[in-house]
């Protein structure tokens, strides 16, 4: 029994770990897109000598950039939500809205990443590029959407299935750095 | 019994009610209303991701251009390097060979419609003495790629928005797009000089989903065919129509003709091919290749 | 299913998961999935889910969103905010409603200038508010101020949404920019006198100066900081205005600018581009995802069917023009409640084309009426790009507060649609003279 804690612990920490690591690449892609872009600039005004491939990166990178970041935001509840009516309601309402909001968030998160997965492995099988100047593969985009989405799906999962507390632990952390 | 097409733009792209409502149309005279097809625009599945859908049979036909699915494959936008003759190209056998690549897919290849004409570069300022496009940022999406660089320009990718905005303030010198285009994205607004010759051939092409294909009875099927072959030819010489006027207005509302230099002039033709072949062979494989010969060893394309 | 029961079982059930409090974009998921289904009868849909989520977060033109955050984020980081406001403290101490002011006009020029009324409203909520609070003034005012001013970046050239919007109306695109100048400078004007106007009824909403008894030369000392962040603006203005870069390219160059700025000014460390670049990373993939969502939202509505039945059920209403008008106008208002701008716009122009042309409006006048409209689509609640776009930078504010922040400048915006509506030449004056 004791083994199967720690095994899931063990396991727990490196779905955290890894959504770190994504959120890290995330804030890459960011830097990545305002060196390519001003670089882009830089180029064509100054040496009439256009990159060609900057447009196309920065697709990848602001696809990328959104769904390595999801998985972490999802952890840290921060995602937009409208909760004026939840804030107003007693205690066990608000609970039981959290976890309906966990459950529906590890559905949809799931059935989404799923077909994001199979989109991806498609896309990988049968070498699908994006429509761009120069050739991605478009795995790479459909399999960061897979990720964010299936990792999200798994810490809404973690968030339901934590002892209930008082719903106020779901709201803004008010922390995004 | 109902269909759904998707399209890869609204009804106010005129290929669309040339084309897409055209043949609808016509399918549901010739069945005497019994077959009607429900048509689905770019605000429902965007357009470069339409291919899969109609594949998996969530629509029942798709009305595209290939280089929107070149990702997948570029096997029908090869007819963009083929000769602009709707009988000799059916009688060719080309037909035959793209339908059996795209069969693969889960899908029938219906028709290829010729929009009797091709491709330009929209200029701010008249081709200079190198006669090409030397020294010149062109925007330009992959279609375009090997003709901008052949030609000395360089490429800058950005979205069809940016454009209008692009060509304004000078961030670009000039745009490759199909002949059609600068008047209903108003870049006549923004840019004077239209390059010639153009170059290649639009062609807009008409999938259906095989199993839908396969569930028509045989006469339905003829009367599918027999509806693209009309379309093929009429839609045809409605084109040449409608880029006369086309041509004629942009003329009227200030743009002018310059002229690629002549030794330049009789290659735009070969250069655009060229990259087009590259890119079948290179995203089609060994039917692409089949597919470039043919076109070759037949004198339909121009190398 | 009949269209009518689709729709308004769409919308409702939609807000009933966005007032249960779900995530916004796991609320629009739920409604795409369970719509799929419904249309298709199993999940093989949820792939067009899939790849509507891969081309809306693969547009180049969304980059504006990180670069004008970062740029807002390395501009308050770096204290460069603070100091412009210390400027403005200086020079116009005793004007009650001079941060207000200043956020109007910022964000109404840096909204001019992007186009994007989202970037603008996160690049201002995570520079310009949080100094704004800490100096004391009514954060509600304040928020307001910076949705009203960014809305502005739609209707002031150049914008991307007029372009889109003149090329689907089939009006000519730079009639359409130049005529958005007027009304756009008339509705900042009015925003200006608005914020003075509470400022001097309820002076608690704005501070007085610390700083106004100190010396004309220390004052002139503190002013003459602002310089530097001057410079950046002038950077990204000149960029844009002198053709060598698109709107989204300036931004990145500004961030280029402030970067060597704050370097000079020995304000910048790397620990402060760090969490700059981090925050820039997560605020922007808050909007993207529920963008990606809510525009395939609006692709399965469009796939029913429902929102095309709807539009030309009311194209159809014979009724007389200044009815019709209204209706015309009225419709996309309301749908902006629940759907993405652009989309709708895709969907709904074309269907409104002839019915513009048998009434016998002048199309440069209603289409940019309607473009205004739009921009407001955005701020109105409960569904709205700006009001998220702000909520993921200041995730503290609640979404109530925003609510009521924005509701006196919707008015505002209503009152002035009228306004254009009764006296065209507000709107037509301008492109008329081209
Ligand atoms: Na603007
Ligand atoms: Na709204």
């Amino acid at each position: 029994m004791k083994a199967i804690t720690r095994g899931l612990g063990a396991l727990l920490r490196s779905h955290d770990r890894l959504a770190d690591l994504t959120y890290g690449l995330s804030i890459l892609a960011v830097a990545a897109i305002a060196l390519v872009t001003s670089l882009e600039v830089v180029m064509r005004y100054a040496f009439n000598a256009p990159l060609g491939w900057s447009g196309d990166s920065v697709m990848v990178a602001l696809s990328v950039l959104t769904f390595l970041a999801v998985p972490r935001i999802t952890r840290e509840n921060a995602h937009v939500a409208m909760t004026f009516a939840v804030d107003g309601a007693p205690p066990p309402v608000r609970v039981a809205l959290a976890r309906l909001g966990n459950a529906a968030g590890f559905a949809v998160c799931g059935i989404c990443g799923w077909y994001g997965a199979d989109a991806a492995l498609q896309h990988y099988q049968t070498g699908v590029q994006m429509i761009t100047v120069t050739a991605w593969p478009k795995w790479w985009v459909t399999g960061t959407i897979a990720y964010g989405l299936l990792s999200a799906a798994l810490y809404f999962l973690r968030h339901l299935l934590e002892a209930p507390r008082d719903a106020r632990e779901h709201e803004w952390t008010g922390t995004y750095s | 019994k109902d269909l759904t097409m998707l399209t890869s733009w609204g009804e106010s792209y005129n290929a669309v009610p040339v084309f897409a409502v055209g043949f609808a149309k016509r399918v549901e005279e010739l069945s005497d209303g019994e077959v009607k097809i429900d048509l689905r625009g770019p605000e429902t599945v965007p357009p470069f991701e339409q291919l899969q859908p109609v594949s998996s049979g969530l629509f029942d036909m798709l009305f595209t251009h290939g280089a929107y699915h070149k990702g997948q494959t570029a096997m029908v936008f090869g007819m963009d390097a083929i000769e602009d003759d709707p009988v000799k190209r059916r009688e060719s056998g080309i037909y035959d060979l793209i339908d059996q690549h795209y069969n693969k897919r889960g899908l029938k290849l219906i028709g290829v419609f010729s929009a009797a004409s091709g491709y330009h570069v929209l200029l701010r300022e008249p081709i200079g003495e190198s006669g090409d496009l030397s020294g010149l940022k062109i925007r330009a999406s992959g279609t375009y790629h090997h003709f901008v660089k052949e030609l000395g320009g360089s490429v800058v990718t950005m979205p069809a928005s940016e454009i209008y905005g692009a060509l304004e303030r000078g961030v670009v010198d000039g745009a490759a797009w199909p002949v059609f285009g600068a008047l209903d994205y108003k870049w006549y607004e923004v840019a004077d000089y239209m390059a010639r010759p153009t170059f290649g051939v639009t062609n807009l092409s008409l999938f259906m989903n095989l199993d839908s294909w396969n569930a028509l009875s045989d006469e339905e099927q003829d009367i599918f065919i027999e509806a693209a072959k009309q379309l093929e030819i009429e839609g045809r010489e409605h084109f040449e129509m409608l880029w006369a006027e086309e041509e004629a207005e942009l003329k009227r509302r200030g743009m002018e003709i310059t002229e690629f230099g002549p030794d330049v002039a009789p290659r735009v033709d070969a250069v655009f091919n060229t990259g087009v072949w590259q890119d079948v062979v290179e995203r089609s494989g060994e039917d692409g290749r089949q597919f470039r010969d043919m076109a070759i060893e037949k004198g339909l394309t121009e190398q | 299913m009949d269209w009518y029961v689709f729709l308004s079982g769409g919308f409702g059930l939609l807000l009933v998961l966005f007032t249960a409090g779900l995530p916004v974009f796991v609320a629009f998921l739920a409604m795409n999935i369970l719509g799929l289904v419904l249309l298709t009868g199993d999940l093989s849909g949820v792939s067009l889910i899939v790849s509507s989520m891969y081309a809306t977060s693969t547009s180049v033109s969304l980059a504006a969103i990180p670069m004008f955050i970062l740029l807002g984020e390395i501009l308050f980081r770096t204290g460069s905010v603070a100091i412009l406001f210390d400027a403005v403290d200086a020079l116009v101490g005793n004007f009650r409603a001079r941060l207000f002011t200043v956020c109007v006009v910022l964000s109404t020029l840096f909204g001019a200038l992007s186009g994007s009324a989202m970037a603008v409203t996160a690049m201002m909520g995570s520079s310009l508010l949080p100094e704004m609070v800490e100096r004391r003034y009514d954060r509600r005012m304040s928020i307001g101020a910076i949705f009203a001013g960014a809305s502005l970046a739609p209707i002031i050239p150049p914008s991307i949404m007029a372009i889109v919007l003149g090329m689907l109306a089939k009006v000519s695109i730079a009639s359409l920019l130049v005529a958005g100048i007027l009304p756009g400078l008339v509705l900042a004007a009015i925003f200006f006198v608005y914020l003075m106007v509470r400022a001097r009824i309820a002076p608690e909403l704005a501070p007085a100066s610390p700083r106004v008894d100190a010396p004309a030369m220390e004052r002139l000392a503190t002013a003459s900081r602002a310089l530097p962040f001057l410079l950046i603006i002038a950077t990204i203005l000149g960029l844009i205005l002198g053709g060598v870069a698109t709107p989204t390219e300036s931004a990145a160059m500004g961030v280029v600018a402030a970067l060597a700025v704050t370097a000079a000014m020995g304000k910048l460390t790397l620990s402060g581009l760090r969490e700059a670049l981090g925050s820039t990373a997560w605020i922007t993939a808050i909007i993207l995802i529920i963008m990606a969502c809510s525009v395939s939202f609006s692709q399965v509505l469009n796939m029913s069917g429902a929102t095309s039945t709807l539009v030309r059920a009311v194209t159809e209403l014979d009724w007389d023009r200044w009815m019709m008008f209204a209706i015309l106008q009225v419709l996309p208002f309301v749908l902006c409640m629940f759907v993405d701008q652009i989309a709708l716009m895709i969907m709904l122009v074309p269907i409104y084309l002839p019915i513009v042309g048998a009434l016998a409006f002048d199309p440069v006048w209603f289409w940019l009426i309607f473009l205004i409209n739009m921009s407001v689509g955005g701020i109105t609640p409960p569904f709205g790009y700006t009001l998220f776009a702000l909520k993921g930078v200041a995730p503290d504010v609640p979404v109530q507060e925003m609510y009521r922040a924005v509701i006196p400048f919707i008015l505002i915006f209503a009152a002035a649609i009228v306004g254009f509506a009764l006296m065209p030449e507000i709107v037509t004056y301008l492109p008329s003279l081209m």
